[in-house]
């Protein structure tokens, strides 16, 4: 590798994680941990880089020199923001005062041979198919080549010319970032989008361990872990390459930033939790319905205040969403066919078969083991009152599900055909939301001395 | 619900769920055979359309283009892998009229009968099942 490439790896790995850095310890100051403000930094750090890719390629600078230049502009940004943090922060953060600072034993043990047993199941699959799963090769990884190899003709991976399973109406962080490693590496290396997938595994796993333990303490948060790591389909997803558990993992930015909002009382993480969430919206045309239900969530419970706060934070993404579809993604699948809307949101017998598909699928046991019913079971278990961070994401999980069974119903393929080919990685997108909204309420609060 | 008593269920749950992955990865899968990476087979392909924007697509076998029931999913597997090893070269189903058009077949002995029908032909027979044409003049 020659210097000068050597220095563009340095420069695509630096930017994105001092932007990301910088956000979350200007908006946590050292009201968070460091490894949490981390975690959340590098998270927040590359889904911005690659937003901002996708903007200003759409915006027509698609030469080499502007993509290390934004790499390079993340990376003035995210130190001057770091800098500025530093000038002004209190003193070294203290550490939690209450004495829950410590996980048995046996918890410590669960995690870690679940989390070993979970990484080399996920290494075994992807050895077994290096390109993904049918989704990967058929929209993702082909949209990162398409931005790779095209150039100025990047536009092409969205052309109406293409059969319509190529999707090309949904939106491409994980295709951005997929083919921004590609033009690290100099080279279309499997390793690549497989090593994404992995991350943004791990990163949802790391993300809700770290929340729990900074809002309920270390147990709860090895919980949620356990919790993740053990559900099936999260290996076999992430192996995949598939866009859904990124979308889970970008979802847990903006979900694990408003539960501290909301415990905290903190407006400038409303802010970034909107920012959050709309990263999810990039990431999948789902993500933007679950920003919404989370408005909604703020709205009904009483945060009115703040939703204007965190239509701030989303402001940016959803305006590269709005031009996206607006000018670039021609149709969606979902939204053509000849029969029209009426009959088939008005045909009983749908109904019928989707509420019977869906009460089937609450046992389906090589997806979720017992985890869909447990987490049912836990919902009336749970001690009263919820608390308010639990009820806003509960309720915004609830309605983001209420309006997608309407777009089931009224979709133009056969409907449990659709049914089963597309909940369970829907429930995989919610999935570790869900897992911190429960245990935000099961375990006990934690007090800190951080200010 | 005490937080000790979740955290028991938790880990016989959690238990349950890594047995049945490790079953299915470490055992079911085993058992089917590794296929080829499907960019193999277009990698000449690749080459003869390099610099290309878009080649037409037919073969012999529909390939399902609407919305509705996948009733043609080997022919639209194949189209799909067609198009992502050859991106970014938009590849246009049904169109014989391209100045290049991809045959891509499910049965490579129909190969000069689906030539026939489309008036095109053959530039380079890649592999068995795999060509590409031009129009006839």
């Amino acid at each position: 590798m020659t210097l000068a490439g050597a220095a563009a790896v340095t420069l695509a790995l630096a930017g994105p994680g001092a932007i990301g850095c910088g956000l979350t310890s200007l908006a946590f100051g050292n009201r968070a941990g460091r490894t949490f403000r981390l975690v959340l930094g590098l998270g927040f750090g590359f889904a911005i880089s690659s937003a901002v890719w996708a903007a200003i390629l759409l915006l027509g600078f698609t030469s080499t020199s502007a993509r290390i230049g934004k790499d390079a502009a993340l990376l003035v940004l995210g130190v001057a923001l770091l800098w500025r943090r530093r000038r002004s922060s209190a003193p070294a953060e203290s550490a939690p005062i209450n004495g829950d600072n410590s996980a048995p034993r046996w918890l410590k043990l669960a995690f870690a041979s679940a989390s070993t047993v979970a990484a080399a199941l996920l290494v075994e699959h992807t050895a077994r198919f290096p390109d993904g799963g049918w989704d990967a090769w058929m929209i993702w990884n082909l949209r990162a080549r398409f931005l790779y190899r095209a150039g100025p003709a990047f536009r092409a991976a969205f052309s109406p010319d293409l059969v319509f399973w190529a999707h090309q109406d949904y939106p491409w962080l994980v295709p951005g970032l997929v083919a921004q490693g590609f033009f690290a590496a100099g080279s279309e290396s499997p390793a690549i989008p497989a090593l994404f997938a992995a991350a943004f595994a791990a990163l949802a796993v790391a993300l809700l361990v770290l929340t729990l333990r900074e809002l309920r303490g270390p147990a709860p948060g090895l919980l949620g872990g356990l919790v993740l790591v053990s559900t099936p389909c999260l290996i076999a997803f992430a192996a995949n390459q598939q866009s859904d558990v990124p979308l889970g993992a970008m979802l847990l930015l903006g979900t694990s930033t408003l539960a501290f909002a909301i415990e905290r009382d903190d407006a400038r993480l409303f802010t970034l939790a909107g920012a959050g969430a709309s990263l999810a919206a990039w990431t999948k045309n789902e993500g933007a319905l679950y920003t919404l239900a989370l408005v909604a969530a703020l709205w009904l419970h009483g945060e009115r205040k703040r939703v204007g706060l965190f239509l701030l934070g989303a402001a940016p993404v959803a305006a590269l969403f709005a031009g996206f579809k607006l000018f670039v993604a021609h149709s969606n699948d979902l939204t053509r066919s000849s029969e029209t809307a009426v009959n088939r949101a008005t045909d009983l017998h749908r109904w019928g078969e989707l509420g019977l598909a869906s009460l089937r699928r609450l046992v389906y046991f090589q997806n979720w083991a017992l985890w869909l019913p447990a987490f049912i079971c836990a919902l009336f278990l749970l001690p009263r009152p919820w608390r308010k961070s639990t009820r806003v994401l509960l309720t915004a999980l609830g309605l983001s599900l209420a309006a997608i069974y309407p777009i089931f119903i009224l979709q133009p393929h056969p409907l449990l055909w659709f049914f089963r080919t597309a909940i369970d990685r829907l429930l995989i997108q919610l999935w570790p939301t869900a897992v911190l909204a429960v245990l935000l309420s099961l375990a006990p609060a934690r007090a800190t001395a951080r200010t | 619900m005490s937080f000790r008593s979740a955290g028991v269920v938790a880990c016989a749950l959690a238990a349950i769920g890594l047995c049945r992955s490790i079953w299915f990865h470490a055992v079911i899968e085993t058992r089917e055979a590794r296929e080829p990476r499907s960019d193999v087979r277009y990698q000449s392909a690749r080459k003869l359309l390099a610099g290309s924007a878009v080649a037409g697509y037919v073969s012999d076998e529909p390939v399902d283009d609407a919305p509705g029931e996948v009733a043609h999913l080997s022919s639209t597997k194949r189209y799909q892998q067609a198009l992502y090893a050859l991106a970014p070269v938009v590849l246009r189903y049904g169109d014989d009229h391209a100045p290049l058009v991809l045959v891509n077949l499910g049965d490579p002995a129909r190969m000069d009968l689906v030539l026939r029908e489309h008036n095109l032909q053959a530039v380079s027979l890649l592999t068995p099942g795999l060509a590409l044409a031009k129009p006839r003049p």
